[in-house]
């Protein structure tokens, strides 16, 4: 392993960022899907039930996967944005980006390092969620899967990865802005841009909807997204990350 | 040749100049220290030295090569500490060493080696295996001095390295400059402290209002008093001219 990429895991192996992250998007949202399935499975006439049973597509697996959409839509670019916001973020309101530079390791061997671990990690964490969710359905006893719902499974798996991927972007808000403010503020644009976009009809093309848009799909009231529309979402994160190594070839320390 | 080479480096934030044609050399063996006011130019000039920030004008050279177009290899044999070390905090501090080798070329086989000579070197072996944000100030200046002797760099440019050292760090640090540059490594430090200057310099350039306004002998009977002298004879100069121009 090159040294860019040897220090950049270790460093992200022991990140309590990273840990925590980890931990909440793999449990978290399973867990609240399950959840919301739970109150509308209770069928009652209180607030929550009702509620719930108005989100979710439906009962069983469909309302259990369906209403993990929604939520890991969302979460899974905020969760994975927080860590891209730190792992870049930190070098500059740390300041340990100045012990970067004179090294015989090049900066952007270091922003590419960091960029192709996140990305490992964004689908890893994607991949673990969508096992955690399997075996939560399994074990609070909505059974195994049939075939349409295994189908529905394999769109959530697609989701997370693509809601991880979505995130990296932020690499360049946080190197650009010099520190973890401006990578929340980007995430926060990414997000409220997705919603308004979804809610404008734009939903279906916007990089950061289709995903979302294409896999909850018309059962969940959303128009019907052709698969090579998704090509946009490795078209902005390797744009973005071209930029972000960019950036950090020629920025100088301030 | 110089090991570092630095002309007619000319520099502005804005409109306010920070750098003007400053020209400076450390050759191989040489203790050169760099000594002036806060925000005279000391910090600014360096990381121009080491392509942190590319100069208006001027240029700086390391071994020859024009710090822009550096290759790996050359960065290879060059220490830094310039404003924050090299400390990341959820790292203990012999991983911090560690990685600071392989970062600066060291090959894996010989990281860990590197990082247990630097930890002994720097008196770090009490606090190896603790994570670096449970560190005192002091100490982490300590591991990012470590951090830039660990692939054994024939040129070191240190900004400020006794901030946050106790007296025992200092001793330390001129101890162990003092034999770099006995092996022939080029050093350039900026300091405050003209006693600690004045030990281990074999060279002293004032930098005042972003220009180089003389030399000092280190082995001078009183270094304060010249270096004031210098400075108030530049900035009288500096006032004479102005009057001129006008």
């Amino acid at each position: 392993m090159s040294p860019a990429y040897a220090v950049e895991a270790l460093k992200l192996r022991r990140s309590r960022v990273v840990q925590i992250a980890t931990l909440a998007l793999v449990v978290v949202p399973p867990a609240m899907a399950r959840g919301f399935l739970a109150a509308a499975e209770n069928a009652g006439n209180d607030p929550a039930s009702l509620k719930a049973a108005a989100m979710l597509p439906g009962l069983g697996w469909t309302g259990y996967l369906g209403g993990l959409m929604q939520i890991y839509a969302t979460a899974g670019v905020v969760g994975v944005g927080i860590v891209v916001g730190w792992c870049f973020g930190r070098e500059y309101a740390d300041r340990t980006v100045v012990s970067l530079y004179a090294s015989a390791t090049p900066r952007e061997a270091v922003a590419t390092a960091k960029l192709a671990l996140l990305t490992v990690w964004a689908v890893g964490t994607g991949l673990a969620m969508v096992a955690a969710t399997w075996l939560l359905g399994v074990a609070t006893g909505l059974g195994l899967p049939d075939a349409a719902d295994a189908r529905v499974l394999v769109r959530v798996l697609a989701l997370a990865v693509l809601s991880g991927l979505l995130a990296l972007p932020v690499a360049l808000a946080a190197s650009a802005g010099r520190g973890y403010l401006p990578a929340v503020g980007g995430l926060l644009v990414l997000v409220v841009l997705a919603q308004v976009a979804t809610i404008a009809g734009a939903g279906d093309w916007w990089p950061w909807s289709v995903a979302a848009v294409w896999a909850m799909g018309p059962e969940a009231g959303m128009p019907a997204v052709a698969e090579a529309r998704l090509l946009v979402v490795p078209a902005v994160v390797v744009t973005g990350a071209l930029l972000t190594v960019r950036w950090w070839r020629h920025a100088e320390v301030v | 040749m110089s090991a570092l080479e630095l002309r007619g480096v000319r520099h502005d934030f804005g409109e306010r100049p920070v750098l003007r044609e400053v020209d400076l050399t450390v050759g191989t063996g040489e203790v050169h220290a760099l000594i002036g006011f806060n925000g005279a130019g000391k910090s600014t000039l360096m990381r121009v030295a080491l392509g942190m920030l590319r100069p208006a004008a001027g240029t700086a050279r390391i071994d020859g090569v024009d710090v822009g177009r550096a290759p790996a290899a050359l960065w290879r044999g060059v220490g830094q500490v310039i404003d924050s070390p090299f400390v990341y905090p959820e790292l203990t501090v012999r991983e911090n060493l560690w990685a600071a080798a392989r970062l600066h070329g060291v090959p894996r086989s010989e990281a860990a080696a590197a990082a247990e000579g630097v930890l002994s070197a720097l008196e770090l072996e009490p606090w190896a295996d603790r994570r670096a944000s449970t560190l005192s100030m002091g100490n982490r200046q300590r591991v990012g001095l470590a951090s830039a002797l660990a692939h054994r760099p024939w040129l070191l440019v240190l900004d400020e390295p006794t901030n946050a050292l106790d007296p025992s760090g200092v001793v330390l640090l001129r101890e162990l400059l003092l034999g770099a540059a006995s092996e022939g490594a080029a050093v350039l430090v900026s300091s405050h402290h003209l006693d600690e200057v004045a030990r281990i310099a074999d060279r002293v350039s004032v930098i005042h209002a972003g220009a180089i306004v003389g030399e000092l002998d280190p082995r001078g009977t009183d270094l304060e008093r010249d270096f004031f002298a210098m400075v108030h004879a530049a900035d009288q100069a500096h006032r004479g001219a102005g009057r001129g121009a006008a």
